[in-house]
Protein backbone atom coordinates (compact mmCIF):
# COMPACT_ATOMS: atom_id res chain seq x y z
CA UNK A 1 0.00 0.00 0.00
CA UNK A 2 2.59 2.06 1.05
CA UNK A 3 4.74 1.74 -2.26
CA UNK A 4 1.73 2.46 -4.02
CA UNK A 5 1.11 5.77 -2.55
CA UNK A 6 4.79 6.60 -3.12
CA UNK A 7 4.93 5.94 -6.45
CA UNK A 8 3.41 8.19 -8.57
CA UNK A 9 5.32 11.32 -7.17
CA UNK A 10 8.63 9.67 -7.52
CA UNK A 11 7.13 9.09 -10.82
CA UNK A 12 6.55 12.49 -11.98
CA UNK A 13 9.64 13.83 -10.05
CA UNK A 14 11.74 11.36 -11.77
CA UNK A 15 9.87 12.96 -14.85
CA UNK A 16 11.00 16.64 -13.78
CA UNK A 17 14.32 15.56 -13.47
CA UNK A 18 14.60 14.34 -16.61
CA UNK A 19 13.76 17.16 -18.96
CA UNK A 20 15.77 19.11 -16.10
CA UNK A 21 18.71 16.52 -17.18
CA UNK A 22 17.95 16.70 -20.57
CA UNK A 23 18.10 20.65 -20.96
CA UNK A 24 20.49 21.06 -18.10
CA UNK A 25 23.95 20.80 -20.20
CA UNK A 26 22.48 22.70 -23.40
CA UNK A 27 21.97 25.58 -21.10
CA UNK A 28 24.82 25.30 -19.24
CA UNK A 29 26.73 24.91 -22.25
CA UNK A 30 25.43 28.32 -23.24
CA UNK A 31 26.61 29.98 -19.99
CA UNK A 32 29.70 28.60 -20.31
CA UNK A 33 29.81 29.91 -23.76
CA UNK A 34 28.21 33.57 -22.82
CA UNK A 35 30.74 33.71 -19.81
CA UNK A 36 33.57 33.25 -22.71
CA UNK A 37 32.17 36.43 -23.99
CA UNK A 38 31.46 38.34 -21.78
CA UNK A 39 34.88 37.96 -20.34
CA UNK A 40 36.24 38.80 -23.70
CA UNK A 41 33.79 42.16 -24.17
CA UNK A 42 34.30 42.79 -20.31
CA UNK A 43 37.39 42.05 -19.16
CA UNK A 44 37.06 44.36 -15.43
CA UNK A 45 33.72 43.13 -14.83
CA UNK A 46 34.95 39.46 -15.24
CA UNK A 47 38.50 40.46 -13.22
CA UNK A 48 36.62 42.05 -10.69
CA UNK A 49 34.70 38.71 -10.32
CA UNK A 50 37.61 36.28 -10.34
CA UNK A 51 39.38 38.70 -7.42
CA UNK A 52 36.51 37.79 -5.35
CA UNK A 53 36.65 34.29 -5.86
CA UNK A 54 40.58 34.43 -5.46
CA UNK A 55 39.71 36.18 -2.42
CA UNK A 56 37.28 33.21 -0.53
CA UNK A 57 39.90 30.74 -1.88
CA UNK A 58 42.77 32.46 -0.50
CA UNK A 59 42.90 30.86 2.93
CA UNK A 60 42.25 27.41 1.36
CA UNK A 61 45.19 27.64 -0.65
CA UNK A 62 47.07 29.08 1.99
CA UNK A 63 47.13 26.32 4.20
CA UNK A 64 47.25 23.92 1.18
CA UNK A 65 50.92 25.47 0.11
CA UNK A 66 52.38 25.28 3.48
CA UNK A 67 53.19 21.77 3.84
CA UNK A 68 54.04 21.69 -0.12
CA UNK A 69 56.87 25.04 0.90
CA UNK A 70 57.82 22.49 4.28
CA UNK A 71 58.56 19.75 1.72
CA UNK A 72 60.32 21.89 -0.47
CA UNK A 73 61.96 23.63 2.20
CA UNK A 74 63.13 20.33 4.31
CA UNK A 75 64.52 18.94 0.90
CA UNK A 76 66.95 22.12 -0.17
CA UNK A 77 68.12 21.88 3.32
CA UNK A 78 69.16 18.22 3.23
CA UNK A 79 70.77 19.19 -0.12
CA UNK A 80 72.96 22.52 0.77
CA UNK A 81 73.72 19.81 4.36
CA UNK A 82 75.53 17.40 2.05
CA UNK A 83 77.48 20.21 -0.13
CA UNK A 84 78.45 22.36 3.31
CA UNK A 85 82.20 22.26 2.56
CA UNK A 86 81.91 22.99 -0.89
CA UNK A 87 79.25 25.92 -0.70
CA UNK A 88 81.67 27.72 1.99
CA UNK A 89 84.90 27.66 -0.21
CA UNK A 90 82.79 28.96 -2.80
CA UNK A 91 81.11 31.56 -0.57
CA UNK A 92 84.38 32.57 0.60
CA UNK A 93 86.07 32.71 -2.63
CA UNK A 94 82.67 35.19 -3.57
CA UNK A 95 83.15 37.43 -0.77
CA UNK A 96 86.36 38.44 -1.64
CA UNK A 97 85.26 38.96 -5.10
CA UNK A 98 82.49 41.37 -3.99
CA UNK A 99 84.48 43.24 -1.65
CA UNK A 100 86.42 44.11 -4.18
CA UNK A 101 82.92 45.09 -5.95
CA UNK A 102 81.92 47.03 -2.54
CA UNK A 103 85.22 49.54 -2.51
CA UNK A 104 84.18 50.00 -6.13
CA UNK A 105 80.56 50.71 -5.51
CA UNK A 106 81.43 53.01 -2.77
CA UNK A 107 83.80 55.05 -4.85
CA UNK A 108 81.12 55.17 -7.29
CA UNK A 109 78.09 56.23 -4.86
CA UNK A 110 80.52 59.29 -3.92
CA UNK A 111 81.06 60.45 -7.38
CA UNK A 112 77.34 60.09 -7.90
CA UNK A 113 76.15 62.00 -5.23
CA UNK A 114 78.37 64.68 -6.49
CA UNK A 115 77.68 64.36 -9.97
CA UNK A 116 74.07 64.27 -9.13
CA UNK A 117 74.38 67.55 -6.79
CA UNK A 118 76.27 69.53 -9.46
CA UNK A 119 72.84 68.77 -11.67
CA UNK A 120 71.01 69.64 -9.44
CA UNK A 121 69.44 66.24 -10.04
CA UNK A 122 66.03 64.99 -8.62
CA UNK A 123 65.68 61.71 -7.38
CA UNK A 124 63.16 59.37 -8.43
CA UNK A 125 60.28 59.11 -5.06
CA UNK A 126 61.23 56.64 -2.32
CA UNK A 127 59.73 53.54 -2.47
CA UNK A 128 58.42 50.99 0.25
CA UNK A 129 58.31 47.21 -0.35
CA UNK A 130 55.75 44.96 0.60
CA UNK A 131 56.32 40.96 1.59
CA UNK A 132 53.97 38.11 0.26
CA UNK A 133 53.42 34.59 0.42
CA UNK A 134 53.32 32.41 -3.10
CA UNK A 135 49.80 30.77 -2.23
CA UNK A 136 49.33 29.62 -5.61
CA UNK A 137 50.56 28.42 -8.70
CA UNK A 138 48.07 29.58 -11.54
CA UNK A 139 50.28 28.37 -14.42
CA UNK A 140 49.92 26.06 -16.76
CA UNK A 141 50.79 25.81 -20.83
CA UNK A 142 48.49 28.82 -21.10
CA UNK A 143 49.17 31.22 -18.22
CA UNK A 144 52.34 32.16 -16.58
CA UNK A 145 50.83 34.13 -13.08
CA UNK A 146 50.93 33.54 -9.42
CA UNK A 147 48.77 34.05 -6.69
CA UNK A 148 49.81 36.17 -3.42
CA UNK A 149 48.48 36.18 -0.30
CA UNK A 150 48.16 39.77 0.07
CA UNK A 151 45.58 42.33 -1.49
CA UNK A 152 44.16 45.77 -1.61
CA UNK A 153 43.84 46.05 2.10
CA UNK A 154 47.36 45.40 2.44
CA UNK A 155 48.13 48.33 -0.20
CA UNK A 156 48.55 45.95 -3.06
CA UNK A 157 47.34 47.99 -6.44
CA UNK A 158 46.92 46.87 -9.94
CA UNK A 159 50.66 47.43 -11.99
CA UNK A 160 52.71 47.28 -9.14
CA UNK A 161 56.18 45.99 -9.46
CA UNK A 162 56.66 41.88 -7.94
CA UNK A 163 60.54 40.80 -7.36
CA UNK A 164 61.70 37.88 -6.11
CA UNK A 165 64.67 37.89 -4.09
CA UNK A 166 67.07 39.12 -6.84
CA UNK A 167 64.88 40.38 -9.62
CA UNK A 168 61.90 41.46 -10.83
CA UNK A 169 59.22 38.68 -12.05
CA UNK A 170 56.39 40.38 -12.95
CA UNK A 171 53.07 42.86 -12.16
CA UNK A 172 50.30 43.14 -10.42
CA UNK A 173 47.48 42.46 -12.77
CA UNK A 174 44.66 42.33 -10.10
CA UNK A 175 44.34 42.73 -6.37
CA UNK A 176 41.26 41.48 -4.33
CA UNK A 177 40.95 41.95 -0.45
CA UNK A 178 43.38 39.70 0.95
CA UNK A 179 44.76 38.16 -2.36
CA UNK A 180 46.32 39.44 -5.72
CA UNK A 181 47.23 37.61 -9.14
CA UNK A 182 50.91 38.44 -10.72
CA UNK A 183 51.52 38.25 -14.33
CA UNK A 184 55.02 36.61 -14.50
CA UNK A 185 57.40 38.72 -17.10
CA UNK A 186 57.27 35.18 -19.35
CA UNK A 187 53.18 35.39 -19.73
CA UNK A 188 52.16 35.49 -23.46
CA UNK A 189 50.18 39.09 -22.24
CA UNK A 190 53.19 40.75 -20.48
CA UNK A 191 55.10 43.68 -22.00
CA UNK A 192 57.58 45.40 -20.05
CA UNK A 193 59.60 48.58 -20.89
CA UNK A 194 63.16 47.75 -20.91
CA UNK A 195 66.84 48.75 -21.12
CA UNK A 196 69.97 47.09 -22.12
CA UNK A 197 72.30 48.10 -19.39
CA UNK A 198 75.60 48.02 -21.46
CA UNK A 199 74.02 49.90 -24.11
CA UNK A 200 71.29 52.06 -22.75
CA UNK A 201 69.28 50.82 -25.55
CA UNK A 202 64.94 50.64 -25.04
CA UNK A 203 63.16 47.96 -25.57
CA UNK A 204 59.89 46.03 -24.50
CA UNK A 205 60.38 42.44 -23.17
CA UNK A 206 57.44 40.18 -23.79
CA UNK A 207 56.43 36.77 -22.72
CA UNK A 208 55.67 33.84 -25.12
CA UNK A 209 55.20 31.25 -22.01
CA UNK A 210 58.41 29.99 -22.84
CA UNK A 211 61.13 30.69 -19.79
CA UNK A 212 62.70 32.99 -21.47
CA UNK A 213 60.58 36.16 -22.48
CA UNK A 214 62.01 37.76 -26.05
CA UNK A 215 63.58 41.11 -26.53
CA UNK A 216 61.46 43.22 -28.91
CA UNK A 217 61.19 46.46 -30.87
CA UNK A 218 65.32 46.63 -31.40
CA UNK A 219 66.32 48.63 -33.90
CA UNK A 220 67.93 46.38 -36.69
CA UNK A 221 71.65 48.29 -35.97
CA UNK A 222 70.95 47.47 -32.37
CA UNK A 223 74.09 45.38 -30.56
CA UNK A 224 73.38 43.05 -28.26
CA UNK A 225 75.57 40.85 -26.64
CA UNK A 226 74.66 37.23 -25.04
CA UNK A 227 75.06 38.31 -21.34
CA UNK A 228 74.29 41.62 -21.57
CA UNK A 229 71.67 43.09 -18.64
CA UNK A 230 68.68 43.69 -18.93
CA UNK A 231 66.94 46.31 -16.69
CA UNK A 232 63.53 48.04 -16.44
CA UNK A 233 63.74 51.45 -18.17
CA UNK A 234 60.99 53.21 -15.96
CA UNK A 235 59.04 54.01 -19.14
CA UNK A 236 55.29 54.63 -18.42
CA UNK A 237 56.22 55.85 -14.65
CA UNK A 238 54.90 52.30 -13.48
CA UNK A 239 57.79 50.80 -12.39
CA UNK A 240 61.21 52.26 -10.92
CA UNK A 241 63.66 52.18 -13.31
CA UNK A 242 67.31 50.25 -12.88
CA UNK A 243 65.38 47.00 -11.37
CA UNK A 244 67.01 43.80 -12.55
CA UNK A 245 65.35 41.79 -14.95
CA UNK A 246 67.45 39.30 -16.85
CA UNK A 247 70.52 38.50 -18.94
CA UNK A 248 70.46 38.10 -22.80
CA UNK A 249 71.15 34.14 -23.27
CA UNK A 250 70.71 34.29 -27.19
CA UNK A 251 71.16 36.71 -29.28
CA UNK A 252 70.39 34.18 -33.00
CA UNK A 253 69.44 36.71 -36.01
CA UNK A 254 66.07 38.74 -34.59
CA UNK A 255 65.33 36.85 -32.16
CA UNK A 256 66.81 37.53 -28.72
CA UNK A 257 66.22 35.70 -25.22
CA UNK A 258 66.27 36.96 -22.08
CA UNK A 259 67.38 34.44 -19.26
CA UNK A 260 65.02 35.78 -15.81
CA UNK A 261 67.51 36.45 -12.85
CA UNK A 262 64.93 34.73 -10.37
CA UNK A 263 64.31 31.05 -10.95
CA UNK A 264 60.34 31.79 -11.48
CA UNK A 265 59.75 28.36 -10.81
CA UNK A 266 61.33 28.61 -7.10
CA UNK A 267 59.54 31.54 -5.64
CA UNK A 268 57.98 31.16 -2.24
CA UNK A 269 58.36 35.08 -0.99
CA UNK A 270 58.20 38.00 -3.21
CA UNK A 271 58.28 41.84 -2.42
CA UNK A 272 55.74 44.25 -3.94
CA UNK A 273 57.16 47.65 -4.81
CA UNK A 274 55.17 50.48 -3.51
CA UNK A 275 56.21 53.10 -6.60
CA UNK A 276 55.06 56.52 -7.19
CA UNK A 277 56.72 58.24 -10.23
CA UNK A 278 57.42 62.39 -8.99
CA UNK A 279 55.54 63.54 -12.44
CA UNK A 280 53.71 60.66 -14.24
CA UNK A 281 53.36 63.15 -17.38
CA UNK A 282 56.95 63.34 -17.90
CA UNK A 283 57.54 59.00 -18.22
CA UNK A 284 54.84 59.23 -20.52
CA UNK A 285 56.77 60.78 -22.75
CA UNK A 286 58.57 58.87 -25.17
CA UNK A 287 62.04 59.46 -24.51
CA UNK A 288 64.43 60.37 -27.30
CA UNK A 289 66.53 56.77 -28.98
CA UNK A 290 63.04 54.84 -28.39
CA UNK A 291 62.65 52.39 -31.54
CA UNK A 292 59.47 52.34 -33.03
CA UNK B 1 12.10 9.10 12.21
CA UNK B 2 15.31 10.56 13.98
CA UNK B 3 17.18 7.34 12.09
CA UNK B 4 15.56 8.50 8.73
CA UNK B 5 16.72 11.70 9.22
CA UNK B 6 20.32 10.26 9.95
CA UNK B 7 20.32 8.05 7.20
CA UNK B 8 19.68 10.53 4.65
CA UNK B 9 22.02 13.09 5.51
CA UNK B 10 24.56 10.02 5.77
CA UNK B 11 23.76 8.92 2.24
CA UNK B 12 24.01 12.85 1.24
CA UNK B 13 27.28 13.13 1.90
CA UNK B 14 28.55 10.11 0.68
CA UNK B 15 27.34 11.36 -2.41
CA UNK B 16 28.88 14.11 -2.22
CA UNK B 17 32.01 12.37 -2.20
CA UNK B 18 32.75 12.57 -6.18
CA UNK B 19 32.32 15.89 -6.13
CA UNK B 20 34.51 16.66 -3.28
CA UNK B 21 37.32 14.64 -4.40
CA UNK B 22 37.18 16.68 -7.47
CA UNK B 23 37.11 20.19 -5.98
CA UNK B 24 40.24 19.10 -3.62
CA UNK B 25 41.87 17.93 -6.99
CA UNK B 26 40.78 21.70 -8.85
CA UNK B 27 42.71 22.65 -5.65
CA UNK B 28 45.69 20.67 -5.27
CA UNK B 29 46.22 21.44 -9.38
CA UNK B 30 47.03 25.07 -8.46
CA UNK B 31 49.19 24.56 -5.31
CA UNK B 32 52.81 25.95 -5.60
CA UNK B 33 55.18 22.69 -5.87
CA UNK B 34 58.73 23.89 -6.31
CA UNK B 35 59.19 21.61 -8.84
CA UNK B 36 61.66 23.43 -11.79
CA UNK B 37 59.46 23.62 -14.65
CA UNK B 38 56.58 21.71 -13.38
CA UNK B 39 54.28 24.77 -13.69
CA UNK B 40 54.47 25.04 -17.37
CA UNK B 41 53.22 21.56 -17.50
CA UNK B 42 51.29 20.85 -14.90
CA UNK B 43 48.71 18.13 -15.36
CA UNK B 44 44.54 18.63 -15.11
CA UNK B 45 43.64 16.79 -12.30
CA UNK B 46 40.07 17.08 -11.92
CA UNK B 47 39.67 15.59 -15.52
CA UNK B 48 40.69 12.28 -14.14
CA UNK B 49 38.09 12.65 -11.51
CA UNK B 50 35.18 14.18 -13.87
CA UNK B 51 35.92 10.93 -16.08
CA UNK B 52 36.04 8.38 -13.47
CA UNK B 53 32.83 9.22 -11.93
CA UNK B 54 31.56 9.75 -15.20
CA UNK B 55 32.29 6.14 -16.06
CA UNK B 56 31.11 4.67 -13.29
CA UNK B 57 28.46 6.85 -11.06
CA UNK B 58 27.08 9.74 -13.47
CA UNK B 59 24.32 10.05 -11.47
CA UNK B 60 26.20 11.77 -8.83
CA UNK B 61 28.02 14.08 -10.89
CA UNK B 62 25.23 16.53 -12.28
CA UNK B 63 25.99 19.16 -14.86
CA UNK B 64 25.34 21.89 -12.81
CA UNK B 65 28.35 20.33 -10.59
CA UNK B 66 30.60 20.06 -13.33
CA UNK B 67 29.80 23.62 -14.63
CA UNK B 68 30.45 24.79 -10.88
CA UNK B 69 33.73 23.37 -11.08
CA UNK B 70 34.98 23.94 -14.37
CA UNK B 71 33.89 28.19 -13.50
CA UNK B 72 36.31 27.52 -10.42
CA UNK B 73 39.44 25.71 -12.52
CA UNK B 74 38.86 28.38 -14.86
CA UNK B 75 38.98 31.63 -12.14
CA UNK B 76 41.75 29.40 -9.99
CA UNK B 77 44.03 28.69 -13.42
CA UNK B 78 43.52 32.24 -15.10
CA UNK B 79 42.00 30.30 -17.92
CA UNK B 80 39.60 32.37 -19.89
CA UNK B 81 36.26 32.16 -17.39
CA UNK B 82 34.07 29.60 -19.36
CA UNK B 83 36.26 27.64 -21.10
CA UNK B 84 36.85 24.95 -18.72
CA UNK B 85 33.52 24.62 -18.05
CA UNK B 86 32.28 24.39 -21.50
CA UNK B 87 35.26 21.67 -22.03
CA UNK B 88 34.11 19.49 -18.77
CA UNK B 89 30.60 19.75 -19.78
CA UNK B 90 31.19 18.30 -23.38
CA UNK B 91 33.54 15.48 -21.76
CA UNK B 92 30.60 14.64 -19.44
CA UNK B 93 28.10 14.49 -22.47
CA UNK B 94 30.43 12.49 -24.00
CA UNK B 95 30.82 10.05 -21.47
CA UNK B 96 27.43 9.30 -21.24
CA UNK B 97 27.31 8.35 -24.26
CA UNK B 98 29.96 6.03 -24.42
CA UNK B 99 29.93 4.65 -20.58
CA UNK B 100 28.41 1.93 -21.53
CA UNK B 101 31.34 0.41 -23.49
CA UNK B 102 33.73 1.54 -21.14
CA UNK B 103 32.01 0.52 -17.47
CA UNK B 104 33.49 -2.75 -16.56
CA UNK B 105 36.29 -2.81 -18.95
CA UNK B 106 39.82 -4.09 -18.22
CA UNK B 107 41.48 -0.76 -16.71
CA UNK B 108 43.68 -0.57 -19.71
CA UNK B 109 40.82 -0.07 -22.01
CA UNK B 110 39.72 3.03 -19.01
CA UNK B 111 42.57 3.87 -19.61
CA UNK B 112 42.64 4.24 -23.27
CA UNK B 113 39.36 6.08 -22.96
CA UNK B 114 41.16 8.63 -20.89
CA UNK B 115 43.93 8.86 -22.85
CA UNK B 116 41.52 9.97 -25.85
CA UNK B 117 39.70 12.39 -23.82
CA UNK B 118 42.87 14.16 -22.63
CA UNK B 119 43.90 14.42 -25.83
CA UNK B 120 40.67 16.02 -27.35
CA UNK B 121 40.75 18.46 -24.16
CA UNK B 122 44.08 19.99 -24.31
CA UNK B 123 43.60 20.02 -28.20
CA UNK B 124 40.01 22.13 -27.25
CA UNK B 125 42.09 23.83 -24.64
CA UNK B 126 44.71 25.08 -27.41
CA UNK B 127 42.48 25.84 -29.77
CA UNK B 128 39.96 27.71 -27.34
CA UNK B 129 42.81 30.07 -26.04
CA UNK B 130 44.75 30.39 -28.97
CA UNK B 131 41.22 32.01 -30.42
CA UNK B 132 40.50 34.08 -27.00
CA UNK B 133 44.11 35.60 -27.18
CA UNK B 134 44.33 35.94 -30.37
CA UNK B 135 48.25 33.90 -29.80
CA UNK B 136 49.62 30.48 -30.45
CA UNK B 137 50.74 28.62 -27.16
CA UNK B 138 53.66 26.81 -27.78
CA UNK B 139 52.85 23.38 -28.38
CA UNK B 140 55.77 21.30 -26.79
CA UNK B 141 54.74 22.05 -23.05
CA UNK B 142 51.19 21.68 -23.84
CA UNK B 143 52.08 18.29 -25.34
CA UNK B 144 54.30 17.51 -22.18
CA UNK B 145 50.88 18.32 -19.96
CA UNK B 146 48.80 16.29 -22.02
CA UNK B 147 51.34 13.06 -21.56
CA UNK B 148 51.53 13.86 -18.29
CA UNK B 149 47.77 14.47 -17.40
CA UNK B 150 47.50 10.67 -18.90
CA UNK B 151 50.27 9.20 -16.74
CA UNK B 152 48.88 10.39 -13.78
CA UNK B 153 45.51 8.57 -14.55
CA UNK B 154 46.75 5.19 -12.60
CA UNK B 155 47.54 6.41 -9.05
CA UNK B 156 44.48 9.14 -9.12
CA UNK B 157 42.30 6.54 -10.01
CA UNK B 158 43.55 4.12 -7.68
CA UNK B 159 42.21 6.76 -5.19
CA UNK B 160 38.90 6.99 -6.93
CA UNK B 161 38.39 3.47 -6.28
CA UNK B 162 39.05 4.05 -2.65
CA UNK B 163 36.25 6.51 -2.50
CA UNK B 164 34.33 4.58 -4.35
CA UNK B 165 34.63 1.22 -2.17
CA UNK B 166 34.57 3.29 1.22
CA UNK B 167 31.91 5.60 0.73
CA UNK B 168 29.70 4.30 -2.11
CA UNK B 169 28.02 1.25 -2.08
CA UNK B 170 26.49 -0.25 -4.87
CA UNK B 171 22.82 0.44 -4.94
CA UNK B 172 22.91 3.78 -2.81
Amino acid sequence: MRVMQRSRPAVRIAALRAVAHRFSFGLLLFAAVSLLMVGKIDAVLVDGVRARVVDAVAPILDAMSRPAASVAQLVSEFQSLSDIRGENARLKQELAALQQYQDVTFRLEAENLTLRNLLNFTPDSAHSFLSARVVADNGGAFVRSLTINLGYDNGVRDGQAVLGGRGLIGRIVQTGEHSARVLLITDLNARIPVLVERTQQRAIIGGDNTDRPRLLYLPPDASIRVGDRIVTSGSGGMFPAGLPIGIVAAAQDSIIRVQPIEPLEAVNYVKIVDFHALDPGMAMQPAPGFAQ
Amino acid sequence: MTGDLLHKLDLAARHAAPGAVTLILVLVGVTPTHLPYYSAIAPMLPLASIYYWGVHRPDLMPMWLIFTIGLLHDVLTDSPIGLHAAILLLCQWVLLRQRRFLVGRPFVVLWGGYAAVAVGVSLVEWVGTGLYDLAVAPARPVLVRTVLTIALFPPLAWLFIQVHRGFLRAGD
